[in-house]
């Protein structure tokens, strides 16, 4: 199986790239795949905190730690690679990929590379992705549409984004669901993975002494965006399951 | 055996349709039976039938998720005694999903409860059609029907009718036509259905002495068949493992 690079990102901060990351880890985790993180809000490490044993702190202007993440990709033990890039790093974390080879190289098939994008309820969002486009041509992208931490509706125009989404014939839409803030916030403060959560248990292992209620509520959302994650070429193809035919231009055409 | 606890929630889809009233007196006759089950009133936020039972009973609000915390977490945490949840209509939808989101009644069923739904019916198709969704979407351990006396008439309508033999396997409770005088007695404060069954009640005239008890008899008759119903399921659970 190759080794996958998962990068996930946003220029936007607050949008909930590190709960994104979380996720992306604690799905591997919990489907068996073995997978590393890189975290690049450097020097504080909010991924660091939920996954220490996996998870390495990096500077991604620093070129030792570019070589750390990416020279390692085949000769890790663990097959995939998730990269959380800190708020404002993702036209900088694109752009040096891309000069530096790695987007053509996993254009090439060494590797597979997926961008996963958090966006957020604002217009700027909206840019980002017209940025980013330019970068993901042939690539995996996954435009996740976050309402973790937002209780207002999208700023944007629903067909507003359809047409930009329509565009990116690569381009898969996942919906991450609210999460009550009282769950939200049990989970950080217990700091704890999302499983380790679910099943009561504390970072030493020990039990955790967690409200059931909102146990249940993290194990609801957890399997909310565990279907949406499973609709994604990326996750289709580490489930092995093989690629799913990208969508086509009619495809969303016919959608709407 | 270990003889399981049991969660009662007392539920419709419609408002002033005798909800507390049955809650009330399944509460009663709980208690007759030598059980001490606690009240869950979910008229948050003053509460209705936990006036009855000050002694014995919590107003929670099912809306907030610090009381969804508060409530589930406790229940589940004390084990061991039975709960009666009374359920208002504008309440019923959040409780349900509530319940489902957070996977309580298999939380429930790992403490050792069992959940039963006494769900009260009306005539329309709406309320009977709520009915059967609520039915055959929640997992609860056993569904039992109230109805009252009056629905005989609706269930000549061969669709209602139809709908209704879906809903009714596991039994149900027939609630007889009330008078004005035995509501006016029985919603007085200091009335108590086990005090009146107990033959404690001095004050009520002879005539609506017997009217009342001529409902009572019905629906305890109802309330002890069911009971059996449940003792049953348990011998035949533990037969089974």
């Amino acid at each position: 199986m190759k080794p996958t690079l998962i990068i996930v990102g946003a220029d936007k901060g607050g949008v909930g790239k590190t709960t994104i990351s979380r996720f992306m880890m604690d799905y591997l985790a919990r489907h068996n795949i073995l997978a590393r993180g890189f975290d690049t809000e450097n020097p504080r490490g909010t991924l660091n905190r939920f996954y220490p044993a996996n998870t390495k702190i990096i500077d991604l202007a620093d070129v030792a730690d570019q070589m750390a993440v990416l020279d390692t990709l085949d000769s890790d033990s663990a097959n995939v690679t998730v990269v959380d890039l800190k708020a404002g790093n993702l036209s900088y974390a694109l752009d040096l990929f891309d000069r530096i080879g790695v987007l053509e190289a996993a254009r090439d098939g060494k590797f597979d590379l997926a961008l996963v994008h958090v966006v957020g309820p604002s217009i700027a969002s909206l840019d980002e992705i017209n940025e980013v486009t330019k970068y993901v041509r042939n690539l995996d992208y996954v435009i996740a549409r976050n309402f973790i931490n937002e209780t207002n509706f999208f700023e944007w125009d629903e067909k507003t984004f359809k047409k930009y989404f329509a565009d990116l014939n690569s381009a898969h839409e996942m919906v991450v669901p609210k999460l009550n803030e009282m769950a939200y916030e049990q989970v950080d403060l217990a700091g704890v993975t999302y499983k380790d959560f679910i099943d009561n248990k504390a970072p030493d292992g020990s039990g955790g002494g967690y409200s059931f209620t909102l146990r249940g509520y993290v194990k609801k959302w957890c399997d909310d965006i565990d279907a949406e994650l499973e609709k994604t070429q990326l996750i289709q193809a580490l489930l092995g399951r093989g690629r799913p035919a990208p969508a086509t231009k009619s495809d969303s055409d016919a959608k709407d | 055996m270990n003889k399981k606890s049991q969660i009662y929630i007392v539920c419709s889809d419609q408002t002033r349709n005798g909800k507390t009233l049955f809650a009330r007196l399944l509460t009663d006759f709980l208690f007759m039976q030598g059980g001490a089950p606690f009240i869950i009133d979910l008229d948050a936020p003053s509460g209705g039938i936990c006036d009855r039972f000050p002694e014995n009973s919590e107003v929670f609000d099912v809306t907030s998720v610090s009381d969804q915390m508060e409530l589930f977490d406790w229940v589940l945490a004390t084990p061991g005694r039975d709960y009666v949840l009374d359920v208002p209509a504008r309440v019923l939808d959040k409780l349900f999903t509530v319940m489902d989101d957070i996977n309580f009644m298999e939380g429930a069923r790992a403490e050792g409860f069992e959940v039963n739904v006494f769900y009260i019916i009306e005539g329309s198709i709406k309320s009977l059609t709520t009915a059967a969704m609520m039915h055959d979407n929640y997992s609860v351990d056993r569904f039992f029907i109230i109805r009252h006396e009056a629905l005989n008439e609706d269930l000549k309508d061969f669709k209602k009718l139809s709908i209704y033999n879906g809903i009714i396997g596991q039994g149900q409770i027939e609630l007889p036509f009330l008078d004005r005088d035995v509501l006016e007695q029985i919603e007085d404060d200091n009335f108590s259905f086990q005090t009146f069954i107990e033959g404690e009640e001095s004050d009520m005239p002879a005539k609506t002495q017997f009217k009342l008890a001529s409902y009572l008899e019905v629906v305890v008759g109802g309330l002890q068949r069911i009971k059996r119903r449940v003792d049953i399921g348990q011998i035949q659970r533990v037969d089974r493992i």
